[in-house]
């Protein structure tokens, strides 16, 4: 019973959340802000602007697409070659799996370990620094004392 | 509990690096899977439902304190989770379409569930570096012990213990 009411207030605080983002998101006041458009999305005019150096980037780099990928929303280039491109010529992640795919997988475990490492070092140094500053006990007791 | 939350977390973890990356599995799968990932994130929550409730309930009154940095990364971080599912849910060619839904190709969510799906994957970094210590010891525990008093029984006869994972008072719950 408990476990029941737990998973009703967890599925509903998350249909909350995503009602709420989905309400956001549509609205054209809060599209307009933030750069989204339906017509072509941020990124799709980002891949217009920047087309031509990610389409001579994507070449090059193999986890970005092979070029000829049209970027989120329409526009034209291969800006998110790394999402959209697949180097065929649409521009769109196919249904079958990929082998590069593979490449991709060492990109994202990449950008996690270095992510991670960098909190692990954040923590472990904002530890040591509050056992730096941390007055001690027999500090404290001469404070008392005084 | 703390070998099934390792466990149930081992999983996610996996399945959350194969979604990352839809050009290895195609979309059919890295929709259902991400939808799974999902059913499974939920149970996630229930299991830690009591660090929840004990952090949410005296957030502020200890505020400095590292329970609130990781309750506030959680909570970005499940909604940043929702928003890929949401934006990949409508931007679904498989899961949506198999109930004759048709979904919008050219539409916002397109670029939304990009940067979401960026997001999380820096919130899930940052939600493992703040729990770096428990993942270390419970590896440690059911990974690295087991493996070694294994070998080590192969060659003397030694009972190696393994070794409890330090629980701090305001996480006794989490574990």
């Amino acid at each position: 019973m408990k476990t029941i009411f737990r998973l009703t207030v967890i599925v509903f605080v998350m249909l909350l959340i995503g009602i709420g983002l989905y309400a956001a998101f549509q609205n054209p006041t809060i599209q307009s802000q933030l750069g989204l458009t339906s017509a072509f999305g941020w990124r799709g005019r980002a891949a217009e602007g920047t087309g031509e150096l990610f389409l001579r980037e994507s070449g090059e780099q193999a986890w970005r697409g092979t070029g000829n990928g049209r970027g989120f929303g329409g526009g034209q280039g291969g800006a998110f070659g790394r999402r959209a491109g697949r180097g065929e010529g649409h521009g769109e992640l196919g249904n079958l799996p990929s082998s590069s795919g593979w490449l991709g997988l060492l990109g994202v475990l990449l950008r996690l370990a270095i992510l991670m490492a960098i909190v692990v070092a954040l923590v472990k140094f904002g530890r040591w620094i509050g056992r730096k500053f941390k007055p001690s006990e027999r500090m404290n007791a001469q404070n008392v004392a005084n | 509990m703390t070998l099934k939350n390792f466990l149930l977390d081992l999983l996610i973890f996996i399945a959350a690096l194969i979604a990352f990356e839809p050009r290895l599995t195609g979309i059919p799968v890295h929709e259902w899977l991400s939808l799974a990932l999902g059913i499974t994130l939920t149970v996630h929550l229930l299991w830690h439902w009591d660090w929840m409730l004990n952090v949410g309930k005296r957030y502020f009154k200890r505020l400095f304190h590292i329970s609130r940095l990781k309750f506030f990364v959680d909570l970005l971080f499940l909604v940043a989770f929702i928003t890929v599912l949401l934006s990949g849910l409508l931007i679904s060619r498989s899961i949506l379409p198999l109930f004759g839904i048709q979904t919008e190709h050219r539409s916002i969510w397109r670029p939304l569930h990009s940067l979401s799906a960026d997001l999380s994957l820096l919130f899930l970094a940052i939600h493992l570096g703040l729990n770096w210590d428990w993942i270390v010891c419970t590896l440690k525990r059911y990974l690295w012990t087991p493996l070694r008093r294994g070998f080590s029984s192969l060659l003397t006869p030694s009972n190696i213990e393994g070794e409890l994972c330090p629980q701090p008072v305001e996480e006794t719950n989490r574990r």
